[in-house]
């Protein structure tokens, strides 16, 4: 398999890494990389067998791919898209999206649809009429003066554009597409002129109403903290936190089944997310989510 | 043998958030007492070797066990690097500044002069750097451990080579690694012989790679040192059945987060009785 890599930073070589494992290094990469630091220690350091070419920009990537990852900044998706569109037979695109008009054949990044516990709400949800969803997330991620580019809406930073995506993306799984979105508040504590707090509600074109929640100045959590629960018009009422399911009072943790994933790499989520890229030629209701989601995040911009 | 785990001293539930939140409570206290009650309990069943991730508060922990004269007697396992606070430096004063604060230049030059190549030479000078510390609090450091999320990156962008480069160069120091990895069969494939693998494994099937099964089979027949984590699946699988599994004495130690001195106790004696 031919696979092109746009961006050989911290995820396109997370990314890289878990798809050598899901198939056992069959894979020949060409990297397109702006740094030439990076360039060369990839050529120093990988192993021949693995690396075909590098190249500084788009417009030095010759030939036909099976598969192109991009994990360039946002802004550069569109550019990559277009540049590759017709070249690779499909694309692992990072999250959020930002490309227009993308094909079936382009899967975003958002990974937390492919964690077990989530795709089984996912499933049911499916089944049975959705009355309302709710969604909260809770990190330790700024805790004092976040006065970098996180902190900045110049840098595309606050806690609705660093974790507000991952949230949209369940609960557009959960409930289809949104119809009103409202920001009920936002709060800055410690950052310069972007939300560190947020609370969102609304209702999404099928009738549940929703409720999303984000916080990333909570000092009581260790790593970021999902809870994420669906209310059925049965009444029934069915959550997870990526560890734990509760139907009603049951509750079941995922340490009480068999997860193997064969490789693993991060996450459950990342090597099915790996597997469903590679096992798939279209990725219709995953592109439909990351379309949707982009078009929230404008709205909330 | 048993090896003490550092998880629940630092809040880290790899099945319960809620339970993860509530260690994680009692650390930002600073409440060091059950830690050393559940040490204390665990010296006593001759459990004298501690695992401790090297994150920011790791210091403080070891620090407080200096301060406590029978706690002196563990040899200390640091699981090096830590992801989270190396981001932070890299964040914080840049590629070049985290570089030359993590560095003991006199292992990287030593290794250099060794013939050994860049990278694995200031691997070795960034891990020499980790274990001086933990030295220079008076604590044996008989084995070194990486990190999983480090190991598994390497193995899957074909470093193999290059981490056992570093066992080798940490060899010459006295000293043994141990690669903490999710994929223990593709790491028995890829790594020099002489290096220990520590590896989740438990008999729910819980994050055990690539299934439960396939390890087992491969447990069975491998010649390699492998040590075991995760064998109680977080408190979710029963002491008695994780006690009569077979697998479990094809292990040479195994790593067991307790946050109890009850719980050291027991899965000591039970371990102790089956062997």
């Amino acid at each position: 398999m031919k696979a092109v890599l746009i961006g050989a930073g911290r995820m396109g070589l997370t990314h890289a890494a878990q798809l050598n494992l899901v198939t056992d290094f069959g894979i020949r990469w060409t990297v397109m990389e702006p740094s030439f630091a990076v360039r060369s220690g990839l050529r120093y350091s990988l192993p021949k067998a693995m690396l075909d070419n590098t190249a500084a920009t788009l417009d030095g990537i010759n030939g036909n791919f099976d598969l192109a990852v991009v994990t360039s900044p946002t802004m550069h998706h569109a550019a990559a898209w277009q540049a590759l569109q017709g070249r690779a037979a499909k694309f692992l695109i990072e999250k959020p999206l930002r490309v227009r008009n993308p094909g079936p054949e382009v899967l975003c990044g958002y990974v937390l649809l492919h964690h077990p516990l989530q795709r089984e709400l996912s499933a049911l949800a499916a089944a049975s009429p959705v009355a309302a969803v709710k969604l909260q997330l809770r990190a330790n991620t700024v805790l004092g003066p976040n006065t970098g580019w996180r902190g900045r809406k110049s840098g595309g930073g606050g806690v609705l554009n660093e974790f507000g995506s991952h949230l949209l993306s369940l609960l557009v799984d959960l409930a289809g597409p949104v119809e009103t979105l409202v920001v009920a508040s936002v709060a800055t504590v410690h950052s310069v002129d972007v939300p560190d707090r947020a609370e969102l509600s609304g209702r999404a074109v099928g009738g549940a109403s929703f409720t999303l929640s984000l916080d990333w100045t909570c000092p009581d959590i260790r790593k970021p903290a999902y809870d994420v629960a669906v209310e059925f018009v049965d009444g029934r009422t069915v959550s997870h936190d990526l560890y734990e399911t509760r139907d009603g009072g049951h509750a079941v943790s995922i340490a009480e089944r068999e997860t193997a994933s064969g490789v693993y790499l991060r996450g459950f989520e990342f090597t099915e997310q790996a597997r469903f890229l590679l096992e798939h030629d279209r990725f219709d209701r995953h592109l439909a989510i990351a379309v949707e989601v982009d078009r929230l995040l404008g709205e909330l911009a | 043998m048993i090896i003490l785990g550092d998880n629940p001293f630092f809040g880290v539930n790899h099945a319960s958030v809620a339970t993860s939140k509530g260690y994680f409570a009692s650390l930002k206290a600073r409440d060091w007492s059950k830690a050393h009650a559940t040490m204390r309990a665990a010296l006593g069943c001759g459990v004298d070797h501690f695992m401790v991730s090297t994150h920011a508060e790791a210091p403080e922990l070891l620090s407080s066990m200096r301060a406590e004269a029978d706690l002196r007697r563990f040899s200390v396992i640091p699981a090096v690097p830590y992801l989270y606070r190396l981001n932070g430096l890299v964040a914080s004063k840049g590629v070049p500044g985290a570089v030359l604060q993590s560095m003991s230049y006199g292992t990287f030059a030593r290794g250099l002069a060794g013939a050994a190549s860049i990278p694995a030479s200031a691997l070795s000078g960034f891990i020499a750097k980790e274990v001086q510390s933990v030295e220079g609090l008076g604590f044996p450091v008989p084995f070194v451990a990486l990190q999983n999320i480090f190991v598994d990156l390497l193995l899957g962008l074909g470093q193999a080579d290059f981490i056992s480069e570093v066992a080798r160069r940490m060899a010459a120091d006295g000293r043994r690694l141990v690669a903490i990895t999710m994929n223990p069969l593709l790491a028995d494939r890829l790594l020099d012989p002489s290096i220990i693998l520590c590896t989740h494994y438990n008999i729910l099937g819980y994050m055990v790679q690539p299934d439960l099964a396939g390890f087992q089979a491969w447990l069975a027949t491998t010649p390699r040192t492998v040590w075991a984590m995760g064998i109680m699946s977080s408190g979710k699988a029963k002491l008695a059945e994780v006690i009569a599994d077979p697998s479990l004495q094809r292990f040479d130690s195994v790593i067991l987060g307790a946050s109890r001195p009850a719980s050291i106790e027991g899965f000591a004696a039970a371990y102790a009785a089956q062997r």
